[in-house]
């Protein structure tokens, strides 16, 4: 059975309540989607671009510059196809951390992405590319893009999950290549000032889920609090508070024993009564039939 | 359409000391997720197997005892999600492994694992792999890359892992799903893998660090390949590995 350690200090809570927030229905027709496209210097004219509708996504796109809806969750995208995350094969990013997050503060303002205030710098990525031959083992490497990414805060309580987030992505050149704007809007206060769970009783639930017959032991690395938003494709009621369990997972048996080998995030609910299941029900697996031969049942070859 | 097989292990044996693993909780989320896009976009099902059923002799090519031509080498797109680690030598080279729960390679070789040197990805039918596990590369030292997996490929046009450790949690299902439907409606592999797999949400670790190693004859093919490469590029074949491209973000 795995064993269960804590490693970190239990995030400070200033107030043991907080209020849950009802979000507004995400805007992911296609006339929102065609302000969205001039906002970023696309025409938005259906007879320049061209518009592609899927159960999951709206785009519009006019040559290479995109942008996208995705209807569960009303986050929106915009990518130059031809130069976002793509290296022309001499291009190199050279600027530092505080140049690259002052560019993408202008970006996110020109761009109407969102109000600066009701975020905050989160972290600077980059993209790297690198090549060599395999018989001389020479490398060639080099940076091509810089990301920005910023994370909402809702109450002076930062955003939690893959949602309320912005990433501003700059070329060498220091130009926008594309802005990802995860952020759903925000409605009426639904539920005042509820009480907080302690974070124990989040850890409880985190060691029941891996306890099991297997081995290893799981550290809890990192505990955080905030508002919860989920990614691009998921329905969202409410912004509500959560508990972020950082977890790392340490073999104790066999080849790797005393090695880290898996990561791993537990999100818990915070609130004592929780309007909405925060993480997605764990999918059931289907038991198969023992394999008993090699054989495959196609061996089509191309 | 492309012929899509998965192989993922959730559970390991701790009664077997030699191939024991701490059990992972999301590894048939990842797997099954990304294989459900596909289907839904109507690529072939080839094959789905999961823990006990999952074997490294499907990875191993049959010149070192294995069966990779009738499994993973059956299939342009194979994903495979489990423990995977870096950070050993075998026969004075730096080899990559992923872990399997019960026994079915050759007694002289490492139990329950399939290692690189074992590897001809792309032999048969293999065209992209992803392995949804740690340490594909073991750090971004690019000698490293090309030690491991210059001689690995032998025909496979893209390897997606992670670099070091990788985080799998309660959102890598939807994430494994957006990347299967992303690929489907045409986006390029290695940028798909990238985008859908970085995960930074916690300003005081290391971000989950995608990687996308590319194939080619010629510099500017690998290049090419790891730049613009999508499910329509299945029957280009990449005719050696003579170079290798890769990008990743940090």
């Amino acid at each position: 059975m795995p064993t269960f350690e804590l490693m970190t200090k239990w995030p400070r809570v200033k107030c043991e309540r907080a209020s849950i927030y009802q979000l507004a229905s995400p805007r992911a027709d296609r006339k929102s989607l065609v302000e969205v496209a001039r906002r970023f210097g696309l025409s938005g004219d259906r007879k320049t671009g061209s518009l592609y509708e899927d159960a999951r996504l709206t785009t519009y796109s006019e040559g290479s510059r995109e942008v996208v809806i995705h209807h569960a969750s009303g986050g929106v995208r915009f990518h130059d196809k031809a130069r976002w995350q793509v290296d022309d094969g001499v291009s190199h990013v050279e600027f530092d951390d505080a140049t690259a997050t002052r560019m993408a503060r202008r970006f996110v303002e020109a761009h109407e992405v969102v109000a600066l205030s009701e975020c905050k710098v989160l972290r600077v990525t980059r993209l790297n590319v690198g090549t060599a031959e395999v018989r001389t083992r020479r490398v060639q490497e080099r940076v091509i893009d810089v990301g920005v990414a910023f994370t909402r805060v809702v109450d002076g309580i930062p955003v939690e999950g893959p949602g309320g987030k912005v990433m501003v992505y700059i070329d060498h050149k220091g130009e926008l290549t594309g802005i990802d704007r995860l952020w759903r809007s925000a409605g009426k206060v639904r539920m005042k000032s509820v009480p907080l769970r302690s974070p124990e009783a989040v850890q409880e639930e985190a060691v029941r889920q891996w306890t099991g017959p297997g081995s290893g032991r799981v550290t809890v690395e990192d505990a955080r609090f905030g508002y919860f938003e989920h990614g691009w494709d998921v329905s969202q009621r409410y912004l509500q508070p959560a508990y972020v369990l950082s977890l790392a997972i340490m073999a104790t048996e066999g080849h790797s024993a005393g090695r880290l080998v898996a990561r791993s995030e537990f999100w818990g609910a915070a609130a004592e009564k929780s309007p909405e299941r925060l993480a997605p029900r764990k999918s059931k697996i289907e038991p198969q039939a023992s394999r008993r031969s090699y054989r495959s049942r196609d061996t089509t070859s191309a | 359409m492309a012929r899509i097989g998965i192989e993922w292990v959730t559970t390991h044996h701790p009664d077997d000391r030699e191939c024991a693993n701490p059990d992972l909780q999301y590894s048939d989320d990842a797997a099954e997720g990304f294989l459900l896009a596909m289907r839904s976009y109507g690529h072939d099902q080839i094959f789905n197997w999961g823990n006990d059923n999952a074997w490294s002799s499907d990875f191993d090519h049959p010149d070192f005892g294995g069966d990779s031509l009738r499994w993973s080498d059956n299939v342009h797109f194979c994903y495979f999600a489990g423990h995977g680690g870096g950070h050993f030598k075998f026969e004075g080279k730096l080899a990559y492994n992923i872990g399997f729960p019960t026994r079915h390679n050759q007694p002289d070789f490492p139990a329950c694992r399939s290692i690189s040197p074992q590897w001809k990805l792309g032999a048969k039918q293999m065209k992209w792999f992803a392995i949804d596990s740690c340490q594909v590369a073991e750090d971004t030292v690019g000698s490293k890359i090309i030690e491991v997996w210059g001689s690995a490929m032998r025909g496979v046009h893209l390897v997606l892992g992670f670099i070091d450790l990788q985080r799998q949690g309660p959102g890598t299902r939807n994430r494994r799903i957006g990347f299967g439907l992303d690929i489907c409606r045409g986006w390029p592999i290695a940028n798909a893998w990238l985008d859908t797999g970085f995960g930074w949400e916690n300003p005081k670790e290391e971000p989950s660090r995608p990687i996308a190693i590319a194939a080619g004859f010629t510099r500017d093919e690998a290049i090419a390949r790891r730049e613009n490469e999508t499910l329509g590029w299945l029957w280009y074949n990449v005719q050696a590995t003579n170079w290798l491209a890769w990008k990743w973000r940090g």
